[in-house]
C-alpha cells in the first residue's frame, strides 16, 4: 500500500501548507516547485519517508537515510581510459619486460595487444603517505596524503560506451538512471534556484546524454549538461535571461502576473498547483541572478583563478567549486568532447598533454576545498570508465594503433576519491605486477557505487524506485559497500 | 529392449529439462491462483442497474462512479459552466482552446439544450484532423516514439531516421480515420502479414516494433525492448522482468519470454524499407529514388562480396573452431553483448556459439559423423597416444552388426596417431576441409559419404554457416566500418534531401525460417538453455498453453493480443484513455496490470467500460462520447465558494485524493497543449498535416504543432525535459508532472513566447484597436475568450501607463501581452 496516498497535498492551500511546515519564505520555494502528489507518494522512495513526506517538491532538500559523511560530489571524469600504469599505479616490473610477451600472456580486450610497454613517465612517492604517483601528476600529488587510491577497480567491458554508462548509470546497455539522478532523487538539492545535478563538459562524451539521464526517474533528476565550450554565464542556461527587457521591467511585469494569478487562484480556493507555478515565477526570477552568478568565475578573485590555470578543464574544476558551495548536490567534469584519454597511440605525448590541461585544476580544487571548510564534507572522485593496457596496442587494420600506444582495459584500473568521509593518504587493493587485472581486494563499479551511495547517508539497497513492476535501485542486485575505504 | 528403454528414458528426462522453466513459476498451485487476480479473469458486463440510484444521471457512466460516492454520502459536484465545459472538450479531443466566438455560440445552445450542445461539440472536435494529432500524440508516448537514432557520435541530421515519421503520421491517421483499435493494434505488430493486404499507409504501423533503441546494434536488447512495449503498451503486463529469471510477482515465466523472444527474432528491419507513396507523385521523388537505388546497389555490393569472402575463410577455419569448441570454455570474446573490432583471424563470437551447440547436439556416441569422436574422447587418460591401427580396431571391433559410422571419418582417424585429445577435433577440421577443397573442383565424383561431410562445411547443417543478412556482425573493422557508412548513407540521402522523399514504411521481414528460441541462462545469450515453443503467456489464456503456429507466429500473436477474449488488452486501452479525459487513471498503474498492481479505484465501471468498448466493436470514438457526456466529465472543479461548501469538507475528509471523483481535477496543460495554444492565440499555428519532423527547439518562428516537432532521443531538447514530456527510451504510462522554475524562465525569457506576444499584437484584430481599454478587451478576449473583470482593466491600465501616461510603447503591449500568455488561466485547465 502506498504510505503516501492518505497525504492530501493537493488540497492544502499554500497558506495550511506553510503553517504545516512551520517554516518561513525559505520554505515557500521549496514548496513552490511541489511535484504531483504521485511522485511524493512512490511507495519505494528513500525510507528517509518522514522527511520526504515533511518537504514539498522533487527537488526539496531530505534527509539522509543516516549520518551522511559527504554532502555533495564532483566527480573529475577523465572520459576516455586513463592508463593506470602511467598515473596512479606504477609498475617497474614491465621494464624488464619491455617489448616481450607479458608472462601468463595478455587479457582479451577491445583489441589485439603485443608485449610490455612500460611507462615513459617517472614515479616518486610523495608526502607521509610515501604514494607513488607519475610524474605528470605532480600537482595532484602534492595532496597524496588526503588521497584514497583505488588501484583495484574493475569492470566488465572493454568498449567506451559501455563502460561510461555503468560507471554512471550501474547498467553497461539498459536504460537506468544515473547515479547523480539517484542521489538527487534521495537527497534533493540545498539550492532550488540552481539544477540539483550538473554535468559539465565541452562538447559531449560518449554515450553523450545517457551518462547523466534519469531513465524512468523523474526528468527533473537529470543531470543538466551545460557546454562549456561557451564562456558566456548566461550562454550556459536555458532562457536564464530576458534580453528584450531590462530586470526591473520585468520586475514590474511579474509583479502583473502575480496580481492576476493571484485573483485567478482565489477564486479558485488556492489550489496548491495553482500556487506552485505563482511560486515557480518567483524562483526563476531569482534564478537568473544566481545561476549566471554560479557560472561566472570572473567573479573569483585573480588569485584564485591563476590558482586553478586557465584551461577549459580548470575553468569547469572552478565552476563546480562554485556550484557545489552553492548547494548543488553533484557535478561532474567530464575532460572533453567523445573520449579524450583514448590514448591508443602515442600515450607519451598524449598522456602528458592531457595531464597537463587538468593537474593544475585538481591540485587548485583540493587546496581550494581545503582552504573553504568545504573538503571535509565534499566527495571527490576522480577516474574515467576504465584503464589501459600494459601491453602495446598491436598496429592492425582498421585500429588506430601505430605501436606505442594502449588498448581499452576494464580488468583493472584506478580511480581515486578525496575528502568526505574517505580515508586519507591510502592505497587500496592492487593490480597484478604488470598492472592488467585487479587482483587484490578487488572493487567493482557496482561497489564503488554503494559506497558513494553511503558516504551520501544512503542505502544502495533501500534507495529504490518501482518501475515497470518491480523496485529497482542503482546497484542492481550486487554491489558492496567497501568498508576499506572510508575514513 | 533395452535400447528403447534408454530412449525413452532419455527422452523423459529431456521432457523434464525442458519443462523446468515453466514449471518454475507457473506451478500447477500458482496458474490458478495467478488467474484469479482481477485482471486475469475474463470481463463480465455489471448490470447497470445496480449501481442506479434515486437520481436520474445522464449516462450508465455516471451511475458506476455515483454509487460508491452515494454510499459514503457524497456525490458529484453541480455541472460546471458552459465554457469550462467547453474548453474541457476542446483541450480533451484536440488539445487547443476553443474562440470567444465558439465560446458565445456554445453558451447559446448550451441555454437551450445543454446535451445537444455538448453532442454538437464533440462531434465537430472528432472530426477535425487536430483530433488524431492530440490522440496520436498520447499513443506516442506509449510507443516511446523518437525520429532519432541512438548511435554513438551520430548527431544532427545524421541521427534522423528519415522515415520513422511516417509512424507517428499512421498514429495519427489511425486515430482521424477512427480505425477500430483492435485493427490498430494488429497493424502494429503485423501489418505485413495481414490478409487481404491493408494499404500501404498502414504498414508504416510497424514503426511500433521499430522506432525503439538500438541499444549498440545488440539484437537481444532490441528484441528485449521489442517484448517491453509490447506487453506493457499494450497487455500492461510487465514481461521483460522474466528475461533472466521468472517472473517474481506474475506468472510469467523465462520459457514464455523466450517464446515471445522467439517471435521477434523470426523478423528483422529489412536494409531497404518498402515505399508506401508513389515515387511520381512527389515533388523530385523519381531523381531520389535513382540516387538512393545507385546507393542500395553500393551497399549490396559490399555485403555480397564480404559474404562470399567471409564463408569461404571461415570454412577453412573449421578446425581452428572444433578445437576451440571442443578444448576451452567460452571467454568474454564469446560472452561479451557488444560489438567487438574483430581482426579477420578472430573468432567469430556468434559462430563459435554455433560451433559449441553444434557439438553439444552432434558429439553422441552414435552418431554417424561424430560418433568416433565422441567414442575415443570417452577413453581413459592413459590410452593416448593412440595408434591409428588400435582406432580402426577400436571403432570396428565389439560389434558385429555392420557400422554405421561414416566410413570416410573411421579410414581417415584410422590414418592418424591420436596424441591426445585435442587430436579429435584438429583431424575433423582437416578431413572436413580436405574434402570441402575436393569438392570445389570434383564435386561430382565424391560419393555419399564424402558429401555428408560436406555439407558439415558449406550449408546450413555446419556449425560455421551464416545467412547473408548476418554479413555485417561478422565482418572485419575495417570493412563493418564501411558497410556501416554506405548502411548510413541510406538514411542521409533521405534526411538531407530538400523535398521530402516519397515515404517508406519502417517495417519488419519475417525470415524465411522462423527462428527456434531457446531459453538464455541469467538472460545471456552465450548459455543457452532448453528449447522452447513460440507460444503466448498461458496467463493470458486461461492458463492453457497457446502456440503461434508454424509460421513466425507475428499475426497470431497479434490476434491474441488485439481479442475480445484477451483479458487485458481493452482494460487497459481503455483506462489509458480514461486517464487523459480524467487525470488519474481507474488503475493507477497503467501498464502494469500484474499481480503488484492495485486494483482499479473503480472496478464495475472498468469493466462496463471495457464491456462497451468491445461491443462497439473497439470504437475509439464511440468511447469518447460515452466519457464526454457524462455528468462526471461536466462537472465542477474545486472553486473559492464550493470549499466553503459542507459537502466539499465533507468530502475532502473522506476522500481527499478524490479517487472516487467528486468534482473534476483541474491540470496543468502538457507541453503540446501549452505550446500550440500559445501558437493559436498568436494566430501562428500552422495546421499542416504530417510530414518529416520539423525543429521547433531552436525556431521560434516555426508554427507547426508540437506533435510534429523532432523528438531527438540523443538529446532531447530542454524545452520538452522542463515540461514533461514522456521520455523516448521506453514505454511510457503517464508523464509526471512537475512544476519547476525552467517552465516560468521559458515563460519569461524564450524568444518563442516573445514572438507569439509580438505576433498577437499584429493581428488584425488587435491592431485595429484605437484606445488602451479597447485593445486590452481585444486581448483579453483573443486570449480567454471573455472581457476583463474590473481589477484587471485597472492592473492592466496601471502596468502600461506606468511609464508615459496617456501614449503606450509597443514594447509595453508586448510585455502586456506575454504577462497574460502566462497566466495559469491560460496554462491550467479547470
Amino acid at each position: 500500500m502506498n504510505p503516501f496516498k492518505t497525504l492530501p497535498i493537493r488540497y492544502q492551500t499554500r497558506r495550511q501548507a506553510l503553517r504545516q511546515m512551520g517554516t518561513g519564505l525559505g520554505m515557500l520555494g521549496l514548496y513552490g516547485v511541489l511535484g504531483d502528489a504521485r511522485l511524493l507518494g512512490n511507495p519505494a522512495g528513500p525510507s528517509g519517508a518522514p522527511s520526504l513526506r515533511a518537504s514539498g517538491g522533487p527537488l526539496a532538500v531530505r534527509s539522509p537515510q543516516f549520518p551522511a559523511r559527504a554532502k555533495r560530489i564532483i566527480h573529475i571524469y577523465l572520459n576516455g581510459g586513463p592508463s593506470q600504469v602511467d598515473t596512479f599505479d606504477p609498475k617497474p616490473a614491465l621494464m624488464k619486460w619491455a617489448g616481450k610477451l607479458l608472462p601468463g600472456g595478455n587479457l582479451t580486450t577491445e583489441r589485439p595487444l603485443g608485449g610490455a610497454l612500460p611507462s615513459p613517465f617517472n614515479f616518486r612517492p610523495y608526502g607521509q603517505s610515501g604514494i607513488e604517483i607519475s610524474e605528470i601528476f605532480e600537482r595532484t600529488a602534492q595532496h597524496a596524503d588526503d588521497l584514497c587510491l583505488i588501484r583495484s577497480m574493475y569492470a566488465n567491458t572493454p568498449n567506451h560506451e559501455q563502460s561510461m554508462r555503468l560507471m554512471n548509470c550501474g547498467d553497461e546497455r539498459l536504460s537506468r538512471p544515473s547515479y547523480g539522478a539517484w542521489i538527487t532523487y534521495g537527497l534533493g538539492t540545498e539550492n532550488e534556484n540552481l539544477p540539483g545535478y550538473v554535468a559539465l563538459c565541452p562538447g559531449l562524451p560518449v554515450a553523450d546524454v545517457s551518462n547523466w539521464r534519469s531513465a524512468f526517474l523523474p526528468g527533473i533528476y537529470q543531470g543538466t549538461h551545460i557546454n562549456t565550450k561557451k564562456t558566456r554565464p548566461e550562454e550556459l542556461i536555458e532562457n536564464i535571461r530576458n534580453g528584450r527587457i531590462s530586470r526591473l521591467e520585468q520586475r514590474g511585469q511579474l509583479d502583473l502576473l502575480a496580481e492576476l494569478n493571484t485573483e485567478h487562484s482565489r477564486a479558485r480556493g488556492d489550489d496548491p498547483q495553482l500556487e506552485a507555478r505563482i511560486q515557480s515565477f518567483e524562483l526563476a526570477f531569482r534564478m537568473q541572478m544566481e545561476a549566471t552568478d554560479a557560472f561566472d568565475i570572473s567573479r573569483e578573485p585573480d588569485s584564485v583563478r591563476t590558482m586553478y590555470g586557465d584551461t577549459v578543464q580548470s575553468r569547469q574544476l572552478l565552476i563546480a567549486r562554485r556550484l557545489i558551495e552553492r548547494g548543488v548536490r553533484v557535478v561532474q567534469c567530464y575532460h572533453g568532447d567523445v573520449q579524450p584519454w583514448d590514448s591508443h597511440d602515442m600515450i607519451e605525448s598524449a598522456h602528458r598533454n592531457l595531464a597537463g590541461q587538468i593537474d593544475r585544476g585538481i591540485g587548485a580544487l583540493l587546496t581550494d576545498l581545503k582552504q573553504r571548510g568545504l573538503f571535509e564534507d565534499t566527495l571527490v572522485i576522480c577516474g574515467g570508465e576504465f584503464g589501459r593496457t600494459p601491453a602495446v596496442e598491436m598496429p592492425a587494420p582498421g585500429t588506430p594503433g601505430k605501436g606505442k600506444g594502449r588498448d581499452h582495459n576494464h580488468h583493472g584500473f584506478t580511480v581515486w576519491l578525496a575528502g568526505g568521509g574517505v580515508k586519507r593518504g591510502h592505497v587500496y587493493g592492487a593490480t597484478d605486477e604488470f598492472g592488467f587485472r585487479a587482483v587484490d581486494k578487488r572493487v567493482h563499479v557496482h561497489d564503488l557505487h554503494a559506497t558513494i551511495l553511503h558516504l551520501m547517508g544512503l542505502h544502495h539497497e533501500q534507495l529504490t524506485y518501482r518501475y515497470a513492476g518491480r523496485d529497482f535501485r542503482l546497484t542492481d542486485v550486487v554491489g558492496e559497500v567497501i568498508s576499506g575505504l572510508l575514513g | 529392449m533395452i535400447p528403447r528403454l534408454k530412449h525413452v528414458l532419455a527422452l523423459l528426462l529431456l521432457t523434464a529439462v525442458f519443462q523446468l522453466p515453466l514449471r518454475a513459476a507457473v506451478s500447477p498451485q500458482t496458474l490458478p491462483k495467478a488467474l484469479q487476480h482481477w485482471a486475469f479473469r475474463p470481463f463480465h458486463r455489471p448490470p447497470v442497474s445496480l449501481a442506479l440510484s434515486a437520481r436520474s444521471t445522464t449516462s450508465p457512466l455516471d451511475a458506476f462512479v455515483r454509487a460508491p460516492l452515494l454510499s459514503q454520502g457524497l456525490d458529484l459536484s453541480p455541472r460546471a459552466e458552459a465554457a469550462v465545459v467547453l474548453r474541457r472538450l476542446y483541450y480533451g479531443l484536440v488539445g487547443l482552446p476553443p474562440s470567444a466566438a465558439d465560446i458565445e455560440h456554445f453558451q447559446r445552445t448550451w441555454d437551450q439544450s445543454s446535451e445537444g450542445a455538448v453532442d454538437g461539440v464533440i462531434e465537430r472536435l472528432l472530426a477535425d484532423p487536430r483530433y488524431g494529432e492530440r490522440w496520436g500524440r498520447h499513443w506516442l508516448d506509449v510507443a516511446r516514439y523518437a525520429d532519432t537514432k541512438d548511435l554513438v557520435l551520430l548527431y544532427g541530421r545524421d541521427a534522423l531516421r528519415p522515415f520513422a515519421y511516417t509512424y507517428r503520421d499512421y498514429v495519427i491517421r489511425a486515430f482521424n480515420e477512427n480505425l477500430p483499435i483492435d485493427q490498430f493494434i494488429g497493424d502494429q505488430l503485423a501489418a505485413d502479414r495481414i490478409e487481404p493486404a491493408v494499404s500501404p499507409w498502414r504498414l508504416a504501423a510497424l514503426g511500433f516494433l521499430t522506432v525503439g533503441r538500438l541499444f549498440d546494434n545488440n539484437p537481444h536488447d532490441q528484441i528485449d525492448d521489442q517484448i517491453d512495449t509490447v506487453s506493457r503498451g499494450l497487455l500492461g503486463l510487465t514481461v521483460a522482468c522474466a528475461r533472466c529469471h521468472d517472473h517474481k510477482y506474475d506468472a510469467i515465466s523465462t520459457a514464455e519470454y523466450y517464446g515471445l523472444y522467439g517471435v521477434f527474432a523470426s523478423a528483422v528491419r529489412p536494409t531497404v524499407l518498402p515505399l508506401i507513396e508513389d515515387p511520381a507523385s512527389v515533388l523530385d521523388g523519381p531523381a531520389f529514388e535513382l540516387k538512393f537505388e545507385a546507393a542500395r546497389r553500393e551497399l549490396e555490393a559490399h555485403v555480397d562480396a564480404e559474404f562470399a569472402a567471409l564463408s569461404e575463410r571461415f570454412r577453412s577455419r573449421i578446425g581452428d573452431y572444433l578445437v576451440r569448441a571442443a578444448t576451452t570454455s567460452p571467454d568474454l570474446t564469446e560472452t561479451a553483448q557488444f560489438g567487438l573490432s574483430l581482426t579477420p583471424d578472430d573468432f567469430r563470437p556468434s559462430l563459435m556459439q554455433r560451433t559449441r551447440r553444434f557439438l553439444q547436439r552432434r558429439l553422441q556416441s552414435d552418431d554417424s559423423v561424430f560418433g568416433p569422436w565422441a567414442r575415443l574422447m570417452a577413453l581413459p587418460d592413459a590410452v593416448f597416444p593412440i595408434q591409428p591401427t588400435a582406432i580402426a580396431g577400436f571403432l570396428t571391433l565389439g560389434s558385429s552388426e555392420p557400422s554405421h559410422f561414416n566410413p570416410d571419418i573411421v579410414q581417415f582417424l584410422s590414418s592418424r596417431v591420436m596424441t591426445n585429445r585435442a587430436s579429435l577435433p584438429r583431424a575433423y577440421g582437416d578431413l572436413f576441409w580436405q574434402a570441402y577443397s575436393q569438392s570445389k573442383t570434383n564435386a561430382s565424383s565424391q560419393n555419399s559419404s564424402l558429401k555428408e561431410l560436406v555439407r558439415l562445411v558449406d550449408s546450413s547443417e555446419g556449425p560455421l554457416w551464416f545467412p547473408r543478412r548476418e554479413t555485417p556482425d561478422h565482418m572485419s573493422r575495417p570493412e563493418k566500418d564501411r558497410y556501416g557508412g554506405l548502411a548510413l548513407s541510406l538514411d542521409k540521402i533521405a534526411a538531407y534531401a530538400t523535398n521530402a522523399p516519397p515515404a517508406r514504411a519502417m517495417v519488419l521481414t519475417d525470415l524465411p525460417e522462423p527462428f527456434q528460441p531457446f531459453v538464455f541462462i541469467r538472460g545471456s545469450p552465450a548459455r543457452p538453455g532448453p528449447l522452447v515453443p513460440r507460444a503466448f503467456p498461458r496467463i493470458l489464456n486461461g492458463g492453457r498453453p497457446k502456440s503461434l503456429g508454424p509460421s513466425a507466429g507475428r499475426l497470431e500473436l497479434a490476434q491474441a493480443i488485439a481479442s475480445p477474449t484477451n483479458p487485458l488488452t481493452a482494460r487497459v486501452f481503455v483506462n489509458r484513455v480514461w486517464m487523459e479525459h480524467f487525470g488519474e487513471p481507474l488503475v493507477s498503474t497503467p501498464s502494469d496490470f500484474g499481480a503488484r498492481s492495485d486494483p482499479p479505484s473503480n472496478a464495475p465501471l472498468l469493466e462496463w467500460l471495457t464491456a462497451e468498448f468491445i461491443e462497439s466493436g473497439w470504437n475509439l470514438k464511440y468511447l469518447h462520447r460515452i466519457l464526454l457526456r457524462s455528468a462526471t466529465f461536466q462537472q465542477a472543479s474545486l472553486t473559492e465558494d464550493s470549499q466553503r461548501s459542507p459537502r466539499v469538507i465533507a468530502a475532502r475528509k473522506l476522500d481527499p485524493l478524490n479517487v472516487l471523483l467528486w468534482h473534476y481535477p483541474r491540470r496543468r496543460l502538457d507541453l503540446e497543449a501549452m505550446r500550440d495554444t500559445l501558437l493559436h492565440l498568436s494566430g501562428r499555428l500552422q495546421l499542416t498535416l504530417g510530414g518529416r519532423p520539423v525543429d521547433i527547439e531552436s525556431d521560434s518562428l516555426n508554427g507547426r504543432r508540437t506533435v510534429y516537432g523532432l523528438v531527438d532521443r540523443q538529446n532531447l531538447p530542454g524545452l520538452f525535459r522542463s515540461f514533461d514530456f514522456a521520455s523516448p527510451d521506453q514505454c511510457v504510462e503517464r508523464r509526471p508532472q512537475t512544476t519547476v522554475p525552467q517552465q516560468a524562465l521559458f515563460a519569461l525569457n524564450s524568444d518563442f513566447t516573445a514572438e507569439q506576444a509580438r505576433s498577437l499584437l499584429s493581428l488584425p484584430e488587435i491592431k485595429a484597436t484605437l484606445s488602451t481599454e479597447s485593445r486590452v478587451n481585444a486581448l483579453y478576449r483573443r486570449i480567454f475568450g471573455r472581457f476583463p473583470k474590473s481589477f484587471e482593466l485597472t492592473a492592466a491600465h496601471r502596468f502600461l501607463e506606468s511609464h508615459n501616461p496617456g501614449t503606450v510603447a509597443l514594447a509595453r503591449w508586448e510585455t502586456f501581452a506575454q504577462a497574460l500568455l502566462a497566466t495559469n488561466e491560460v496554462v491550467f485547465l479547470d
